[in-house]
This record gives structure tokens, sequence and C-alpha cells, in this order.
């Protein structure tokens, strides 16, 4: 514990006596040593106008830190940026690696504008794989740079110099359509490596789960524009997508509502196709509902909806769990009886447990 | 009573049956017996003890979480346990995300059923109603697909 307080208060020094254009600072301390960073605090100068600690951790040291806003002349998108520093205890010394962030973001340089955004490093392998490449970015942006803007630009050699040329080269892409290019793809690497900085990426899978499953009972076709929360939810990112699409148990509720709306507005087959692969093996509970508009009148093709879904999940009958099928006026039970029977012909049903009708004629007839 | 140590060196003397809401910490004691020694509570500060503490007080009498949360759960029970959340909680629950993720990751240590799905609720409320886009925004989360996991996600919804 006695290496990671060290590291924790030579990194706030560090910060404290290097950088003096940081405005706020949050800090993600190792267990035990938020006190020794505390102390440390008052030795800002010109005081932080706010500091947060994160939760401790036990891996990790990390920092991040914001810069005055009145410090950096550059466009919006720089303003917003902040630095971020992280360190592995265990393979890492966190100074030397702020030194690195210094020199690759050119914080302190004597006389520079200070820039920033290039001295990211942080703890996985994979972070630091995505550092080397922008820092091969950097180099390529760099020779590109002198290349294509000879005419403008004097010879440059510095990246801290290359960061604020690269200010100038955004201002007129179309005089430099590759380096823009090259900008683009820089910062989509660095949107990337903040992906995994999100806090919400700090929840182990299982809860992530949990949350999800606060979805899966949710309709799956509705009477409404609405993407079905689990399908948004599965198009978030990667990681979530991995977890929903490997959780049969998200999809194995299924709701459906036959309205002239759905009927005419949405592949609800396909829908109920993709819940039924994405549920693979696991016992299903569902519910057919048909809500004609009030006043609506009664179409073949009313029956025919309801009982092409019937058909689509006669065909996992070995699945089904609670079947609930509630119709209106329009879909005849008879016609329904007739379709179950048939199809109870050919299925077996070994974990049903309950099946229930419901005529909603009352209500919306 | 029992002492409770947080990884910020924070004591905290706190009841039993307010301590036992925490299964880590029932284990703990029941595998210690009797004994006035504190038992640290290493991945929890004390920021974060102290909401957690706030929470245990309030929920105290609460009756004991049943274990079936998705499995023979009638829609009736099921759709109240997801959707009845009291003012106290939604008070309680109103912190920035990072607080509010910090909370669960203590719930999910200490073992507190009760207060992870609580908390696992206000996240799934911030999600509720809202685009993949905006869920993106209000996580920072960035979209991080590969060109042919995108095109795989455009045809989902092209397709519906």
């Amino acid at each position: 514990m006695l290496r990671d307080v060290r590291e924790s208060e030579s990194l706030i020094i560090h910060l404290s006596k290097s950088v003096t254009q940081v405005s706020r600072l949050t800090f993600r301390p190792h267990i035990h040593d938020r006190l020794s960073v505390e102390r440390n605090i008052e030795n800002f100068h010109p005081p932080l106008q706010s500091f947060k600690f994160l939760r401790p951790s036990i891996h990790s040291l990390t920092a991040r830190f914001e810069f005055a806003m009145d410090t950096l002349p550059f466009g919006e998108r720089f303003h917003r940026r902040t630095t971020r520093v992280f360190a592995d205890h265990k393979h890492i010394d966190a100074s030397k690696l702020f030194n690195m962030a210094l020199t690759s973001s050119n914080l302190d340089g004597e006389g520079e504008t200070p820039s920033f955004q290039a001295g990211i490093i942080v703890d996985h392998e994979f972070l630091f794989g995505c550092l080397r490449q922008i820092r091969v970015d950097l180099s390529r942006l760099q020779t590109i740079s002198k290349t294509e803007q000879s005419n403008s630009f004097e010879s440059e050699t510095t990246e801290g110099e290359l960061l604020g040329r690269r200010d100038r080269i955004e201002k007129s892409p179309t005089t430099c359509p590759s380096s823009q290019n090259d900008m683009t793809e820089l910062y989509a690497r660095i949107d990337k490596i903040e992906t995994h900085l999100s806090p919400i990426r700090l929840l182990p899978v299982d809860v992530l789960r949990k949350v999800f499953t606060h979805f899966r009972d949710r309709q799956i076709v509705a009477p409404s524009k609405q993407c079905p929360p689990l399908l948004s939810i599965s198009q978030v990112c990667s990681s979530w997508r991995t977890i929903t699409i490997n959780s049969p148990s998200l999809w194995n509720s299924i709701t459906i509502t036959l309205t002239e709306y759905s009927m005419r507005r949405i592949n609800w087959g396909y829908l109920l196709d993709l819940w039924l692969k994405r549920s693979k093996d696991s016992p299903l509970t569902f519910e057919i509902k048909d809500l004609p508009d009030p006043g609506g009148v009664a179409r073949d093709s009313d029956n025919q909806a309801f009982l092409l879904a019937l058909r689509l999940l006669v065909a996992h009958s070995q699945r089904w769990k609670d079947v609930r099928l509630s119709t209106s006026v329009r879909v005849r039970p008879n016609v329904i009886a007739e379709s179950l029977n048939k199809a109870c012909n050919h299925a077996s049903f070994p974990l049903l447990e309950s099946i229930t009708f419901k005529q909603l004629a009352a209500v919306y007839g | 009573m029992v002492i409770l140590i947080t990884s910020d060196n924070v004591k905290y003397v706190v009841e039993k049956d307010v301590a036992e809401l925490s299964v880590l910490v029932k284990n703990m004691l029941e595998d210690i017996g009797p004994s006035d020694e504190p038992i640290p509570l290493h991945n929890v500060t004390s920021t974060v003890f102290n909401k957690v503490l706030e929470y245990c007080i309030y929920h105290r009498n609460d009756p004991p979480p049943s274990d079936d949360d998705e499995g023979c759960a009638s829609p009736l029970h099921k759709y109240l346990a997801s959707h009845i959340c009291s003012e106290w909680d939604q008070r309680f629950f109103d912190v920035d995300q990072a607080l509010l993720f910090d909370i669960i990751l203590a719930a999910n240590y200490l073992d507190i059923k009760t207060l992870l799905d609580d908390a696992c609720k206000a996240v799934a409320h911030l999600i509720q109603g809202k685009s993949t886009e905006e869920i993106r925004g209000i996580f920072n989360i960035v979209n991080d697909f590969t060109p042919e996991e995108e095109a795989r996600v455009k045809k989902e919804n092209v397709s519906s």
C-alpha cells in the first residue's frame, strides 16, 4: 500500500508543479491513499476550480484533468477535451506516465501555446495500443503536413507544434483533404478510447444484464413508432450487443399487439423471428393481443395476421411455457381453435404450464 | 453493534440488523463469531457507504427480497416490481451517474439485493423510452461497431 500512496502523491505533486492551467481535477486513487492526495491538492496555483474523487480502484491510479478554458485558443472541439492519465501500479510508474503525457501533449512546453489531447495514457494493453497508433498517426500527419502544407508552414518538427498545425489544417479542409481524413480517423480513435472510459463500463456484465432485464417484458410489437427497447439497447455498442445477444432470457418474453397500425407499419414477423432466434432454447412466455381500432370492421387479413403469428410460435411449441392469446371480435375464436387443434396434432408442449384465451370484445367491440 | 471500516479508513458503528442487510457482512459476522473486530469493506469508500447506509436504515424493516425475480413471478408481480418505486427511493437515486454506478458496485460487492435491484431500476429508468443514439449520449458511449456490425444493425432497423 505504501507504494500506492507514494505514486498517488507523486502524481498530484507533479500535476500541481508542472501544469498551471489545470482547472478541474478528478482523481481515482488507489484504495487507502485518499488522505495523502487531499493533503497535496492545495498546492495547485492557481487553485483548482473543482476537485473530485472517484471510486478508488484496486488496480489503477487515474487522474483526469481539465484545463482552464481561456488558456486554449483552439476550436471548441479542443476546449471540451480533457486529458487523462492512468497508471497500473503493478507495471508502471505513474509519474513517468504523466511525463509521457506532458511530452506528447506539450502541456508544459516553455513559451508554447498549451495544447493537448494526444496525452492519453491508459492502463490496459488495448488502450496502449491505441495510443501507439495515435503517435503513429501524428507522425504520419506531420509528414503529410510537411509535404502538403510546405508553402504555408515553416519547417516544424515537434509534436506540440504539429498539434497546433492540426488546428490550422482543420480550418482549411478543402486545401488538404488527405490530412483531414487523417484527422477524422484520429478523432474516431480517440472517441473509441473514450468509450472505454465511460463510467457505465465499470459495471460488471451481470449487473448490466440485470439492468437490461427490466426491458424483457416490454412489447416487441406495439401500436407505436417506438423501437422495442431491447432492440435499441442491443445496438448501442459492441459490448452491449454481445451481452444482449448472448442472454437468451432477455428475449424469451414476447408480447405482440396487433393493431391496424402495427400490421401496416411494422414488420412484426421479422421482429418475432428475431426474438425467437435470440431466445435460443429458453422457455417461452408470450402473448398475442389483437386490438382493433374502435369501430373497426373485421377482415380476413386480421385473422391471417393473428394466425401467422401463432404459426411462427407453434414451430417452437417445445419451448412454450406460459401462453396468453387475447382476441377481439374480428379474430374468430373458432378459427383460432381450429388452427391450434391442427398444430397440436403435430407438436409437443413438454414445458407448457398455462395457456389462457381472452376475448377482448367487451372492451373494444 | 457492528464496526465497519471503509476503504478510506472511515469507521462506522452500525446496528447489527442494518449491517446484516449486506449478505457479505452477514457471512463475515457468522464466520468470525462474537467479536469486536472491525470488518473492512475494501471496495467501498465512505462517500458511497454513506448512501448505502442511508438506504439500509430506511429499508431495514422491509420484507426480505424474493429469490425469484424472473422465473415463477406472475406478470402482475413483475410489473409491480419493475414499476413501483417509492418517492423516497426516487429521491435517493436522484444522483449523478458516477455516484449511481458507485452505489451499484457497492451493492454488488456488499451483496445487498434490494439496493442492487432498485439501483438497476434507476439505470433502466434512464434508458427507458430512449433511442439508441440518445442512450449513447446519456452514458457517453461511442458507437464502436465495425462496418460489418454496423451493416447488420442497420439491416435490423430497416427490416423492422
